[in-house]
């Protein structure tokens, strides 16, 4: 389904359920906005008498305190101005209504007022309305300079770029439903704004034949690095993207309507912090075909705290999260705060990214609710990894955090195409670019820190997420250390770890054996193994004389790894083997440290029980043997 | 009918709305194969109608970022060029833009040809001369997959492979151009008839039409060509 046909039955079901629309990036009160209408400040309110002479002239204000006081917000008729002389009916700032200049002498002035009074006249006559021709009267024996010593006098903050609207006799002409039609029919009559006649031609969206929109009525905003003004979605501004002599937006024929509602559409879901995401570059929406939307944009900015409980308790009592449960967990979370969502809902997520003034369109997806959280719940499960360290570390992780681990500086750089990867493998479960492993690994090799828990857990996803046919693994348990792991690229990376921690024990050096050797064992390992082993024999002779069930255990642990290393391959290790590698060294981390916790907690217990029991006296011979 | 496979590493079938930064429509479009099947085989007396595509391959989607120039090639401007001194710098003319592509696609063009009314010659005449080429490979210019940088590669059907197992709404999706005759038209371009080929002055607008994919294979309704003379 296109894109924008999805957007205009979005916006159609809200305006059905009676949701109110969107404009100016502000919520819009009461009921259904009428057709190019949108919320606007109004500054100033003109009072006429019915025979069009002017009563007095009223402030209106927002009730702001803060800044330059722009007016109250009203809905008024709205239409997208750039260079060209456009008025809107009945209200508008002051260079329209009143003739006033913005810019001493600006000879386009009289031009705009008389646009306007052209405008408002053509309605009087069209509608017939009373107090409209009241307007046109007084427009019809205006004089700004004589108007503005009798009326403004008192209103020292007066400012021509605000916006000024009119009172007749207690009506409000805008809000007359004569009035809105008549706004209304002025889009998508077949004219445009040089006289020309508008291309006749088959909506792409509705499939109706007629005439067609030059320009797009209402533009999108709040995508992220885009301008602020709003940006298009069918534009043609140059030749190379014209064809057939089809110009602007004609280029994609659509109806005025339609384009009005499409945009709304998706003004409305980027407004809601629930139905858009803003991260690394790409701006995301999410919409379903009925009931709620899920909090996809939230749980990937903050994965919940349910769902880390849900890891912990999985851990304790089996080494694997189980996805049905982190599923049931979502679906729970989900459904408390929305209870209108339903599963066999179409579900729809695009990626946004700005170009110049126009949008480009990264990701297009539709799924159903169900699919969209299954994968999401999957999602999360590949995050399960044991912890290493538990004062730091998290559980599971936003995507900027995740995408992070990539990068020296995540700020410099250009992470759309990483960012857009990850939201699609949550949503649609694709898988994630290979080019990621490449990234992490260098980062491994580089960074002191080696290898973070971000990015185990990236790459650990990166790993379950594609079929990695020549990398020999157990796919079913990366989760934690499994001495199974076939692949001997694993086992090197637990013997990095293990030698590390050997040195560890005997001496505290300011440049450690993995500051020194990570790099190398990580490519090279042919190269290096040989060398470490034999260097770890003088540090185990050591701790043998030292400590010597230290020395017992260090040396169990070392051959239980080298008994899983038949030959060390001799090529370089491909970028998937480099990967394992960075796993298997952190899982052999995780699991020393967590030995290290254990000891030192059982340490800590027999101390709390000794200082409970009363110590015997010493005996003489302890000393002796000394 | 005839058949003609065709595939490549890329296509992209841009969407009309989505023209300046690229979006694909999921399948091939009816012009699109079109396009196709006149790279390999065409004459004035005979015009091409598509009766269905059938995909063969998963559709998969791929984000590609390209460099691209800002305006057209003119002929004028060459010309003036090549009296004057002069040329055209890319660097200084530069856009970066993103496209959403199709990745690895491969369809089965299946179609019939329809002959004009100032045909002469016997259908069989173009049909054997179609399947002729088609096997041999030969081609007016190589064919591409709605990209000129998605160049296609084309042979006869292989029975063995089937269409995939997916059937969607995909929308509405571009038929194809209708051109009309019209004396102060925006569109210069070549019809051709029984006195050979002309120029005529015309407007084009875009035809589009509900497509669907049913069981893998995308059916184009009749009655399109009813109403669109080519």
């Amino acid at each position: 389904m296109s894109l924008l046909h999805q957007l205009r039955e979005y916006e159609l079901r809200m305006r059905r359920e009676g949701k109110k629309p969107v404009s100016e990036g502000e919520q819009a009160g009461g009921d259904e906005m009428p057709f190019m209408y949108a919320l606007q400040p109004v500054r100033w309110r003109v009072t006429l008498r019915g025979d069009g002479t002017v009563l007095d002239v009223q402030p209106l204000s927002s009730g702001k305190t803060k800044g330059k006081d722009l007016g109250k917000p009203t809905p008024a008729p709205n239409l997208v101005r750039t260079v060209g002389i456009k008025p809107r009916l009945l209200t508008d700032n002051a260079e329209y209504v009143l003739g006033f200049a913005k810019k001493e002498g600006d000879p386009k002035v009289g031009q705009r007022h008389d646009a306007f009074k052209a405008l408002v006249q053509a309605c009087a006559e069209a509608t017939g309305e009373p107090s409209v021709q009241a307007v046109a009267r007084f427009l019809g024996g205006h004089d700004p300079a004589s108007f503005k010593e009798k009326y403004l006098a008192a209103f020292s903050d007066f400012t021509p770029d605000t916006n000024v609207t009119f009172s007749v006799e207690g009506v409000e002409p805008l809000t007359l439903p004569a009035v809105q039609r008549f706004w209304a029919a002025q889009f998508g009559q077949g004219d445009n704004e040089n006289g020309a006649t508008a291309l006749i031609a088959e909506c792409l969206i509705t499939g109706e034949v007629g005439p067609v929109m030059e320009r797009e009525p209402v533009k999108i905003k709040g995508i992220l690095g885009g301008q602020t003004s709003g940006m298009n979605f069918i534009s043609a501004n140059a030749q190379a993207f014209e064809s057939y002599g089809l110009q602007a937006s004609q280029i994609a024929p659509v109806k005025f309507e339609a384009a009005e509602q499409y945009a709304n559409g998706l003004n409305r879901l980027l407004a809601d912090p629930n139905t858009s995401l803003k991260v690394g570059g790409v701006t995301y929406a999410f919409w379903t075909g009925e009931g709620a939307v899920p909090l996809v944009s939230r749980t990937l900015q903050e994965p919940p705290a349910e769902l880390t409980h849900r890891f912990a308790i999985q851990k304790k009592r089996e080494k694997k999260a189980r996805p049905e449960e982190v599923r049931q967990t979502l679906w729970g979370i989900f459904q408390g705060e929305q209870p209108t969502l339903k599963p066999g809902a179409a579900f729809h997520a695009v990626g946004l990214t700005p170009s110049g003034s126009r949008i480009a369109v990264r990701t297009h997806l539709t799924s159903t609710v169900q699919e969209a959280v299954d994968n999401l719940s999957d999602y999360f499960t590949a995050q399960s990894l044991v912890i290493a360290n538990p004062k730091y570390d998290r559980e599971s992780y936003d995507i900027r955090t995740l995408v992070s681990g990539m990068y020296r500086d995540i700020n410099k750089e250009h992470t759309a195409p990483d960012v857009d990867a990850l939201v699609q493998f949550a949503l649609s479960g694709r898988p994630l670019p290979e080019s990621f492993l490449a990234r992490l690994a260098a980062r491994n090799r580089a960074d002191e820190y080696r290898v973070t828990r971000p990015r185990a857990v990236l790459t650990k996803m990166v790993l379950l997420s594609r079929d990695r046919k020549e990398l020999d693994m157990d796919k079913d348990s990366l989760d934690a250390l499994n001495p199974g792991q076939p692949e001997p690229a694993y086992h090197l990376g637990r013997l990095l770890a293990v030698l590390d921690d050997i040195q560890g024990s005997v001496m505290r050096a300011n440049t450690t054996l993995v500051d020194r050797f990570y790099g190398s064992m990580s490519i090279t390992p042919y190269a290096v193994v040989g060398r470490l082993i034999h260097g770890s024999q003088a540090h185990l002779q050591k701790l043998r004389k030292e400590n010597e069930p230290a020395y017992r255990a260090k040396q169990r642990e070392l051959e239980d790894v080298m008994s899983r290393l038949a030959d060390i391959p001799a090529k370089p290790l491909t970028t998937a083997q480099q990967s394992l590698f960075a796993l298997g060294y952190y899982h052999q981390r995780a699991e020393i440290n967590a030995g290290i916790r254990e000891r030192a907690e059982a340490k800590k217990a027999r101390a709390e029980a000794e200082k409970n029991v009363p110590q015997p006296e010493p005996l003489l011979t302890e000393g002796a043997v000394q | 009918m005839l058949e003609l496979k065709v595939w490549s590493d890329y296509a992209c079938f841009t969407r009309p709305e989505n023209k300046v930064e690229r979006v694909t429509y999921d399948v091939m479009t009816p012009s699109a194969a079109r396009g196709v099947l006149e790279a390999v085989f065409w004459k004035p007396e005979f015009e091409w109608q598509v009766r269905e595509i059938a995909v063969l391959k998963p559709i998969r989607r791929f984000s590609l970022l390209r460099n691209e120039v800002n305006t057209l090639a003119s002929e004028r401007t060459a010309r003036a060029w090549a009296a004057n001194g002069g040329g055209f710098l890319a660097e200084e003319d530069r856009a970066q833009r993103h496209a959403l592509v199709l990745r690895d696609v491969c369809y089965v063009i299946r179609a019939d040809i329809v002959p004009r009314a100032h045909a002469t010659d016997p259908l069989q005449k173009y049909t054997e001369m179609f399947t002729r080429r088609a096997e041999k490979g030969q081609a007016f210019h190589q064919p591409y997959l709605g990209n000129r940088e998605f160049t296609a590669f084309f042979g006869p059907p292989d029975p063995s492979e089937t269409p995939i197992d997916l059937s969607e709404d995909l929308g509405r999706m571009l038929f194809d151009l209708h051109f009309q005759e019209n004396g102060k038209g925006r569109l210069k371009y070549r019809a051709h008839g029984e006195g050979g080929a002309r120029w005529a002055t015309g407007n084009a607008t875009p035809r589009f039409f509900n497509a669907r994919l049913d069981k893998g294979v995308l059916h184009v309704p009749r009655h399109l060509y009813g109403e669109v003379d080519a």
